[in-house]
């Protein structure tokens, strides 16, 4: 085709909302995506493949990852940066856990005041503006769950389109555990379809949702739903083995497309009237501190200096135990039953953080058998095996969702001396957790086993709360706002310094939620298309080529 | 982390820094190739030679992965031929082959351990120890990257899929009570019986 109207480059969460949006809106749409074109009937159960070999995630054998605590450190190679590498990106294999952020989490800053040691500030717009976004992804990518049922929920305008999944053992011990303690359980809101929808098929309940793709369409990742449809349009090119590695510059500022290596390892161009990057936030950062040059030599779109800054990667507790009886959890959907009645910051405790518990488990049975003896029980032998025969299927898991702050300190930046495969400076992370966000963690583990103790769970086994060198929730690396000296994009995902280029991803958050942030990243996807077919209908994106 | 919400940090955490050097690093097809190995060497009439590891040294081998993972009313690690998963990968792949020395000392450590707490029988093989002696060795050394290497490439068998080999028609998942059906309906478990009144069916 002739110079699309726009390359995007991702077809995650995001890239394949917006691919599908600005394709029925009439505009010619590319979009490069490094791993490959999966379909559904490829998706298998093999933990050994996707969990210990990498078989839809980045491998860091050629993408290597370094890790430093602070700017002062020298990174090592072994930074845990993870994010699904297929055509539908991480909506693929995430637990599909679809919370919307709270009216709270925009307006935090102004609410709480500064907190000392992060950059929290507010969104450039209300939790009001975004609704009717979150709205449309529910509808239009299918979720399950019960709209009233949270009392902490948010203000919407349309209950979910499907009714919740079916409450599993851990859920049905849980709701009655936390009502004893005086919270308020909700049914999990999940984008996996409990009944039919759209012409796709309802959950079979398999149990293979974290980190798998699903073989029978049922979750609600862009592959399965929106990426179809862009396609359908014939406007929009997927185009998967494709290797962004520079988003090209004119001398006039505007950006005219940009270059990739192809599953041959050959350099290609790829021109565009503009250009979207939704790489997730670490990639898109990269990519754009990749992409420096004479006119933009701290990187592209960073003259603010925050391009992979106020890195965020949520926090996560998990306590396990176990009960008298079978709960069989290795069926069905991860979680079932959620709560959100520490969501608030809450001056009482003497830190700032919010979060949620939900039960669940999530270990396959390698895993389990690896890593999931708890202390006191033998790692080997007759007894051993004794308790992964017995525990297997009677373990019940609590898994807490936290805050993160943004500091401006934690980052994605390029190593000065570890390359990639294709000799490209490696993706560098620097993070020390805010300790505010490890005291929320530590009182999320102190809820969690008073719900264990309170179920009468047995051996109650608390992972400890460390220091996270990296995560698969990656946000706030090019954040939004107002003022180009303090965020990367304006409110409506348009790179302040460069008129043609957008970007739309995790690294767009301002403010990271309570954990499960792709619900709002898709929500971010809806409204961004919305505008900027707007602004491309209206003659006011430059074009670059 | 769930690989990982993959949160899946804690597969990331976890499975990630316990292999990170080992397995986990090791070529992906060349494990597979390694576990089918397994499969064919425990059903020929007579065991194959190792590849990598002496006939001692792998004897000694396959005694730590049965005390790992012992037979009870379900096979163990020897009836499902682990041993012969860990020389073939480390005999024909060039990742997990850098882990060569690793076994080597660690077959050492498990001798020079023997000498230790058994001055008794001078040179003993630790496949030749009773029992109750090979779990005093075994506890001895249970704090090495020898055994958790040794330790993960007997879980990374034993519950990988059946497909693979050393899981045949899954009995090792059969053992722990996971069943492969893939397609369930509620109720799901002992708490869930009356749970699912109105709920989509």
């Amino acid at each position: 085709m002739s110079v699309p109207d726009f390359v995007i480059v991702g077809s995650g969460a995001a890239g394949g909302v917006l691919a599908k949006e600005l394709a029925e809106a009439g505009f010619r749409v590319v979009v490069l995506e490094q791993g490959p074109y999966l379909k559904n009937s490829d998706f298998e159960h093999d933990e050994l493949k996707v969990m210990f070999r990498y078989g839809i995630t980045n491998d860091p054998q050629i993408q290597p990852v370094t890790y430093r605590r602070t700017e002062a450190d020298q990174a090592q190679v072994g930074g845990t940066i993870q994010y699904a590498k297929l055509v539908g990106g991480g909506s693929v294999h995430f637990t599909a856990n679809y919370w919307r952020f709270h009216e709270i989490d925009f307006i935090e800053r102004s609410t709480l005041g500064p907190i000392g040691g992060a950059s929290l500030e507010d969104w450039p717009f209300p939790y009001a503006e975004l609704e009717p976004y979150y709205t449309m992804a529910e509808w239009d990518l299918g979720v399950s769950g019960l709209a009233g049922a949270n009392p902490f929920d948010p203000p919407r305008s349309k209950p979910y389109p499907l009714p919740p999944m079916p409450v599993k053992s851990s859920g049905v011990l849980f709701e009655h555990a936390t009502r004893q303690l005086g919270w308020h359980p909700f049914p999990a809101p999940l984008a996996i379809l409990s009944k039919p929808y759209m012409g796709r098929n309802a959950c079979q309940h398999c149990g293979f949702c974290i980190a798998m793709g699903c073989e029978h369409n049922a979750k609600s990742s862009t592959l399965a739903t929106v990426i179809p449809r862009a396609e359908a349009t014939g406007r929009c090119e997927i185009r998967p083995h494709s290797t962004v590695f520079r988003v090209e510059t004119k001398p006039n500022g505007r950006v005219s497309g940009v270059l990739y290596y192809d599953r041959n390892g050959k350099e290609r161009r790829q021109k565009a009237r503009a250009v979207i990057v939704s790489c997730n936030g670490a990639e898109t950062p990269r990519l754009l501190l990749l992409s420096e040059s004479t006119r933009f030599p701290q990187g592209l779109a960073n003259s603010s200096g925050l391009v992979g800054r106020n890195l965020m990667f949520n926090g996560w507790t998990l306590v396990q135990g176990e009960m008298p009886e079978p709960l069989n959890e290795f069926k069905s959907v991860m979680t079932t039953r959620v709560i959100q009645d520490f969501y608030l910051s809450d001056p009482q405790r003497g830190f700032y953080g919010g979060g949620g518990l939900d039960a669940r488990f999530d270990a396959y049975p390698i895993f389990f058998a690896l890593n999931c003896v708890p202390p006191g029980m033998p790692r080997w032998g007759a007894d051993y095996k004794r308790w992964v025969r017995s525990a297997y299927t009677r373990t019940i898991m609590i898994e807490g969702h936290s805050t993160s702050l943004p500091v401006e300190s934690n980052s994605i930046s390029l190593d000065p001396v570890v390359k990639d495969a294709w000799g490209l400076p490696a993706m560098r992370v620097t993070n020390t957790d805010h300790p505010d966000d490890l005291k929320m963690r530590l009182f999320l583990v102190d809820r969690s086993l008073e719900v264990m103790n309170t179920m009468g769970a047995v051996r109650p086994l608390a992972q400890p709360v460390t220091i996270q060198d990296g995560s698969n929730h990656l946000l706030g690396t090019a954040r939004m706002g107002d003022d180009p000296r303090k965020s990367v994009v304006d409110r409506f995902h348009r790179a302040h310094d460069v008129p043609n280029l957008f970007i739309c991803d995790g690294s767009s958050l301002v403010t990271g939620g309570r954990g499960q942030p792709t619900c709002t990243i898709q929500a971010l996807a809806y409204r961004a298309a919305d505008h900027i077919a707007r602004f491309a209908r209206a003659g006011e994106i430059p074009s670059g080529s | 982390m769930t690989a990982f919400d993959f949160s899946r940090r804690r597969f990331l955490a976890d499975s990630g820094a316990a292999l990170v050097a080992g397995w986990a690093a090791a070529n992906g097809p060349a494990l597979e190739r390694a576990l089918r190995y397994a499969r064919r060497a425990v059903a020929a009439p007579i065991r194959p030679s190792f590849e990598f590891f002496t006939a001692v040294q792998g004897a000694d081998i396959e005694a730590v992965t049965d005390q790992i993972w012992p037979a009870d009313d379900t096979p163990g690690a020897r009836d499902m031929g682990v041993v012969y998963f860990i020389d073939h990968a480390l005999a024909t792949d060039a990742v997990a082959g850098k882990m060569k020395p690793l076994f080597s000392t660690g077959i050492e450590l498990l001798q020079a351990r023997i000498a230790e707490l058994f001055p008794e029988t001078p040179g003993a093989r630790f496949s030749s120890l009773p029992a109750e002696r090979q779990v005093t060795v075994l506890h001895a050394i249970e704090a090495t990257p020898f055994f958790d290497a040794v330790r993960t490439a007997t879980c990374l068998a034993l519950f990988s899929n059946p497909s693979y080999g050393a899981n045949p028609e899954g009995r090792n998942w059969a053992a722990i009570g996971f069943v492969p059906r893939f397609v369930w309906r509620p109720p799901f478990g002992a708490y869930d019986q009356d749970a699912h009144a109105g709920e989509p069916q």
